[in-house]
């Protein structure tokens, strides 16, 4: 794409893809990867914002105290099941059938429940919205028709996809730079931070990018599945179209207080001391009965989190299944109940799986999580790239393009206004009543008017003054939410560790580490010296320090790539001045 | 917890031995002199002890999540011993340290190779 119209090889045309295919999308792409990122804790997010849960504590009775309660509300049920507090959620589900129902309608008869692990008894819990939102966002995006979402992420994904492959092509020394970062060199440093982020994970950034498109199929392709059902609507791509939150909406009614324990509890002791024994590790997750207070009393225990990928990492797990009556084991471990499915289907299993991190347990969904964060940071380096790597241009113009300084803007208030937005989520949670109406909603109007803010304010200060004011506003949002979490009926970390509930201190520890994600940066701006009249003198000690591991650079590079970095992220002007006298110096 | 340290560190120790054939380590490393049967002998270290870091995966997890765990381990270690090329020149330094001492166990006079 060479305006002059010379030949020129294959890297330099894979850059411009790279860069454009980058670019257009980057902004998009960089709320994509943060929303779904956290979308990996959407669970635990999703328990933090319902403070009302936080006194649920698990503990040896909770299960004695659950069925307790099921069996005052529904003894004549014929099915209950019970999905006990584990490290994605802090209380207790429970859903029961009703019995003597329209056997037509079997899915609305179908009550949930939500129960305090430390009482049994049900929670209220506020309305939120938030952890939906993000989750939601991040793959068929918010306020416009959900096709048309699905569509422009699936488009974006696609261009995702494009700049990965062309960024491996255009990347000279994968090898040779596999370890290295050079701090404190402009470009260099931001080209070294975009190339590690992208390398080291570059496995998840495939996996995550094939298969986030192969999840947007159902609507970008759907003419496979069209051909196969009549109306497409039975393929799991389209699912989220039809089902998906029907019987969330279901309230339960009033509570009697637990009676005493039914006969049903020292009947199911000895079950989970054979499941124990079976399954050190894991232990029990869930657990069905079938016709309670019947002769035809029925237990199965579930494993808990022993998927494997090609299960589609739910319900692959192990289990158990006891005669009520007798107490014996029917069928020992029965293996998930193995379908033939073709080759084809398996390997979408597997990679849509991943993408879900269904299967994942606390270690993994961390790993993923930092892949997923090292991700975004990909992006948002390689937007900022964009710009200073344009510096010398500028330099010689003389004055800022617009384009340039459209793509700072929209830096600055898609990047660091995106963490502001994404923070404001967790306070509005807070902050708003909780019995307010349609707080739900308010929480996602937070969010936006907090991210258009945060869009409009770079076009009222100089770019460095943007990105440090709202890292440093975020630094502190972030920092405060632990505290606002005990302050407002939430259980603190101290409480949360203490009392093994991992949901919640790990969304704790995630807002700690987004603090001091963002104040790391605020830190490095603040030492970053300020654009001055007397540039050599601010520069001074620069050299020295940078020496060790700029050994082999020549001088003259190691001038240039000093210039670079004064003016990295500066205003031109100021940008200017310096590199005029560094020049001249050279 | 100790199985998934073990492989991180198998890991680590695996990255570090690749890097000594890498010019841009060399000197932090130590290796500039290595023979080219020393670059064959650390490399080939570095890719087992690669290979080896998946058994720790293997005893924790399922084989399909136990891939999935060692990729994710891998970015770790990889950035581990990147910031530690920038940032810690002095744990560099006791690394290149042990690297000398392994050699000079191992190394077997150029004589000898080449008669």
């Amino acid at each position: 794409m060479r305006v002059d119209g010379k030949p020129e090889g294959l890297r330099q045309s894979m850059s411009w893809v790279h860069t454009y295919s980058g670019l257009l999308m980057g902004w998009l792409l960089y709320a994509i990867f943060f929303t779904g990122t956290f979308s990996y804790f959407r669970n635990e997010i999703n328990d933090w914002m319902r403070p009302e849960l936080h006194t649920s504590v698990e503990d040896e009775h909770t299960l004695a105290r659950v069925l307790a309660t099921l069996n005052s509300v529904a003894p004549d049920s014929e099915n209950w099941s019970i999905t006990l507090p584990g490290p994605r959620q802090v209380a207790v589900s429970a859903s029961y059938r009703e019995p003597n129902t329209d056997p037509e309608n079997s899915r609305a008869s179908t009550k949930r429940l939500t129960l305090d692990a430390s009482t049994g008894e049900e929670v209220q819990a506020r309305e939120t919205r938030a952890s939906g939102f993000f989750y939601r966002f991040h793959f068929e995006l918010h306020g416009i028709p959900r096709i048309w979402g699905r569509w422009i992420v699936g488009i974006a994904t696609m261009l995702m996809f494009v700049a990965i492959i062309s960024g491996v092509i255009t990347h000279k020394k994968i090898f040779s730079d596999f370890f290295t970062f050079r701090p404190k060199k402009g470009q260099r440093s931001w080209l070294d931070a975009h190339n590690a982020t992208a390398v080291l994970a570059l496995p998840f950034h495939i996996v995550i990018t094939f298969s986030g498109l192969l999840l947007l199929t159902g609507t970008i392709l759907p003419y496979g599945s069209q051909g196969v059902y009549e109306s497409g609507s039975n393929f799991r791509g389209n699912r989220g179209n039809t089902g998906m939150q029907s019987a969330r909406e279901v309230t339960a009614p009033e509570l009697p207080s637990a009676s005493q324990n039914p006969p049903i509890v020292t009947a199911l002791t000895p079950m989970l001391e054979e499941a124990q024994r079976q399954w050190p590790v894991n232990g029990v997750g869930s657990v069905t009965i079938d016709a309670p207070n019947t002769s035809r009393l029925m237990v199965t225990l579930n494993e808990r989190n022993s998927a494997s990928l090609l299960s589609g990492g739910r319900g692959g797990g192990r289990s158990l299944r006891f005669d009520g009556t007798t107490g014996k084991v029917i069928t020992p471990e029965t293996p998930a109940a193995t379908q033939e499915t073709s080759v084809i289907r398996k390997i979408r299993t597997v990679i849509v799986t991943i993408h879900e991190g269904r299967f994942a347990g606390p270690l993994i969904r961390s790993l993923l999580f930092l892949s997923g964060v090292l991700g975004t940071f990909m992006a948002a380096s390689g937007m900022v790239l964009w710009v200073v790597k344009r510096l010398p241009e500028r330099r010689k113009l003389g004055r800022t393009p617009f384009a340039h300084r459209l793509v700072e803007i929209l830096n600055v208030g898609a990047i660091a206004g995106l963490s502001v937005a994404f923070a404001m989520l967790f306070w509005m949670n807070r902050l708003l009543p909780a019995d307010m109406e349609g707080r739900g909603e308010w929480e996602i109007h937070g969010f936006f008017i907090a991210w258009g803010l945060c869009a409009l304010h770079p076009l009222l200060c100089s770019h460095r003054k943007a990105w440090l004011h709202q890292m440093a506003l975020a630094t502190l949002m972030y920092a405060l939410l632990p505290v606002l979490n005990a302050l407002t009926g939430g259980s603190s970390l101290v409480h949360s560790l203490i009392n093994g509930q991992q949901s919640l201190a790990s969304v704790d520890i995630i807002l700690l580490g987004m603090a001091a994600l963002h104040g790391s940066v605020v830190w490095w701006l603040l030492k970053k010296p300020a654009p001055q009249p007397a540039p050599r003198a601010a520069r001074a000690p620069r050299p020295a320090r940078a020496a060790p591991a700029s050994a082999s650079a020549t001088p003259a590079a190691r001038t240039r790539n000093k210039t670079t970095d004064a003016s990295a992220s500066l205003p031109s002007s100021a940008a200017l001045a310096t590199d005029a006298v560094l020049e001249k110096a050279t | 917890m100790m199985i998934v340290i073990s492989a991180l560190l198998l890991m680590w120790m695996g990255f570090v031995a690749l890097a000594t054939t890498m010019a841009k380590h060399q000197d932090a490393l130590g290796s500039k002199l290595f023979t080219t049967r020393q670059q064959y002998a650390w490399q080939a270290a570095g890719w087992i002890l690669l290979a080896l870091s998946l058994g720790p995966c293997l005893l924790r997890w399922n084989p399909s999540i136990a891939l999935a765990a060692w990729c994710g381990l891998l970015t770790i270690a990889t950035m581990a011993l990147g910031l530690m090329f920038t940032y810690t020149p002095r744990l560099i330094g006791m690394v290149k340290m042990v690297i000398g001492v392994v050699n000079t166990f191992t190394h077997r006079p150029a004589a000898q190779v080449s008669g």
